[in-house]
């Protein structure tokens, strides 16, 4: 454990009679940052936030912050500041006191708690609206009343448990850079929940990808999209082609993998797989497969025809097919150079940042 | 859409025809009757007379019973809500079976009839009842005591035949609360209890004054319990209007007592109203 670490769990798990939902699972919060659990319902991710809460007790495990076991204390006696998916405002409260609960429970003194109630307000960006009953607030609004609730008493650390999965789609967008902006002004540790990959990149300093009760990849946004280490990271993260392949030939960093028709591919060798003669997939992002009408000097770029041209206005997505039966994605800014290409167009494809992903893995469950 | 509303209006047709005929037009007719002046021969005379309302705040055998009524109507609704508060709120957080089998004890007096209950009250507190046999064997008491005929006979029974009205609307509104708040209060530093004055109470306003009017309003109106655990010592407004109506065919005086009695029951209604409104709002 670091210096700078303010959370951590180490070997938690959770059963439910037999049946393990998590775990086990171990990582780090440093001090300041904005670590997201990422993944799909049912992943464990929301036990995992609301084990670091208190309101679910781990059956192994211990969760220990700043340095103390909190393991079994009562989510009273923690110092977190959670805001709920559905925000659990009090509807009997106003907005004051809904945001002035946690200091009166601290016995904070009348005209403290006016004083710092009005602050995070201010800093929520929701001045002037104390009076209110929380029904009288639009979406957006009760979410910034839930955040300033929970970041008055100054926690430790803030969790965040899918806060924006009940905005419309144009809120939500302004809200997570909004709420990244709160959190780094504040400098507060934050543990972020969400299964919108878009939210976890443009919030997170870290990553952490989950999978049926575990952890799958951990990292920064970068190091998710650029290296996933799994059939299931490369899948669930952006958008992928994923080829079968064999390695053909290993050299210490990088492997050679043969693709339908015999064309071979380059890419660094990732989590221990890559022996020769090994089936493997070859994995490259749509948008990293680039597209010449000429062929050009690379000796690796293969000819292929677009089969299929779907527009999305900013972007186009073409299907590219060559006289092996190779099919793959190509995802381009529709431009001019690209915008001409109809279905038919004969092209060549270069493939770049291949990745090798190992085989013996399960397809991501959308 | 107005083909729609036609059909509505249409289905409500059977129901508010009932309601003319067996509520709105007895309380019309009743108080008429309780305006008009009392006679042995004739039963009544149509002439407008305030005495009969008169008699009821003069004469202090009545005024005894119409306070006596409230009293235990009010104290049956406080008791009621007292126990049977923690009832709902353990049927309402529970998720073992004990929620059913509970469920399944609040829901089955009402399957039986309410005589049924009152006599098994009879059983249980006469002087040979089971109560004082028992007080009696342990040595607690010599004498057998006197259990039935005593204002606490009516209200424990009235407390027991009610509680079914009070739980469930208690029951709906604290199941109906999001536990998510109740998590935010501890996750905020409120203990069970901080929680559960803060927040559950609070919340659950509504059941309360849904039970508690229900409750007040049926014991106030109860004639058999009063009657069978009561008898003349304990005599309610319900029974009252039995006997002037049936016995002493003093048809004015009992509209009157009639009217009073469907006042404050109305009293009570329209209070339950204006709390809910305050409530509906909230969602």
């Amino acid at each position: 454990m670091t210096d700078d670490s303010v959370l951590e769990l180490r070997g938690v798990e959770k059963l439910y009679g037999e049946t393990r939902v998590l775990g086990p699972i171990d990582f780090t919060v440093q001090k300041g940052e904005l670590l997201t659990l990422l993944g799909p319902s049912g992943c464990g991710k929301t036990t995992t936030l609301h084990i670091i809460a208190g309101l679910v007790e781990p059956t192994v495990g211990t969760v220990t912050m700043s340095g103390r076991d909190v393991t079994n204390l009562e989510p009273p006696h923690r110092d977190m500041g959670l805001v709920f998916q559905n925000y659990a405002l009090f509807p009997h409260k106003t907005v004051f006191d809904n945001v002035a609960f946690g200091l009166r429970m601290r016995r904070v003194g009348r005209e403290e708690i006016r004083e710092r109630v009005m602050r995070v307000l201010d800093v929520v960006g929701l001045p002037g609206v104390e009076q209110r009953q929380p029904h009288q607030l639009s979406g957006g609004q009760r979410q910034r009343v839930a955040v300033a609730r929970a970041v008055v008493i100054e926690p430790q650390v803030l969790l965040l448990d899918e806060p924006l999965s009940n905005l419309d789609a144009l809120l939500r967008k302004r809200m997570r850079l909004e709420l990244r902006d709160i959190q780094q002004r504040l400098g507060i540790t934050t543990v972020f929940v969400t299964h919108d990959q878009d939210e976890a990149f443009e919030m997170s300093d870290r990553v952490i990808l989950m999978n049926r009760g575990r952890i799958e990849q951990l990292g920064s946004p970068e190091d998710l999209y650029d290296r996933p280490e799994s059939r299931f990271a490369a899948e669930f993260i952006g958008e992928t082609n994923l080829i079968d392949g064999k390695v053909t030939k290993a050299n210490g960093t990088t492997v050679s993998i043969a693709v339908t028709g015999g064309a071979e591919f380059q890419a660094p060798l990732t989590n221990g797989a890559g022996a020769v003669g090994q089936e493997v997939y070859l994995m490259v992002r749509p948008e990293r497969v680039e597209i010449a009408r000429e062929r050009p000097a690379d000796a690796a770029a293969i000819g292929a025809r677009v089969t299929k041209r779907v527009f999305s206005g900013d972007m186009l997505a073409l299907t590219l097919t060559s006289a092996d039966g190779l099919e793959i994605v190509s995802r381009k800014p529709s431009v001019s150079r690209y915008r001409d290409l109809e279905e038919g167009s004969d092209v060549w494809m270069m493939l770049e940042e291949c990745r090798m992903l190992p085989r013996d893995d399960t397809a991501v469950a959308r | 859409m107005s083909g729609e509303r036609a059909f509505s209006r249409l289905l409500l047709a059977p129901i508010t025809l009932v309601y003319l005929l067996f509520l709105i037009a007895p309380i019309s007719f009743f108080l008429a009757m309780s305006l008009f002046r009392y006679d042995a021969f004739e039963l009544y005379i149509p002439t407008l007379t305030g005495e009969n309302f008169a008699r009821l705040v003069t004469d202090g055998y009545y005024r005894d019973i119409i306070l006596r009524t409230l009293k235990i109507a009010f104290l049956t609704a406080a008791f009621s809500l007292l126990l049977g508060y923690p009832l709902a709120y353990f049927l309402a957080r529970t998720k073992t079976i004990w929620r059913g089998v509970l469920m399944f004890l609040v829901i089955a007096p009402l399957m039986s009839g309410v005589i049924v209950r009152t006599y098994g009250w009879i059983i249980l507190l006469g002087s040979e009842g089971a109560l004082n046999r028992a007080l009696l064997w342990t040595g607690v008491i010599a004498e057998p005591l006197k259990l039935l005929n005593t204002e606490g006979a009516v209200l424990v029974a009235l407390v027991h035949i009610l509680m079914p009205y009070m739980v469930f609307p208690l029951f709906s509104s604290l199941a109906s609360q999001d536990p998510d708040v109740e998590r935010a209060a501890g996750t905020l530093g409120a203990g069970r209890i901080r929680t559960f004055f803060e927040v559950t109470l609070p919340l659950s306003k509504a059941g309360i004054a849904m039970g508690s009017a229900l409750v007040f309003t049926l014991a106030a109106g109860a004639v058999v319990t009063p009657a069978l655990l009561g008898g003349k010592n304990v005599q309610m407004l319900g029974q009252q209007i039995y006997d002037l109506v049936l016995s002493t065919l003093n048809w004015p005086l009992a509209s009157a007592i009639a009217f009073v009695l469907v006042a404050c029951q109305f009293v009570i209604i329209g209070l339950y109203f204006r709390t809910g409104k305050a409530k509906a709002g909230v969602v």
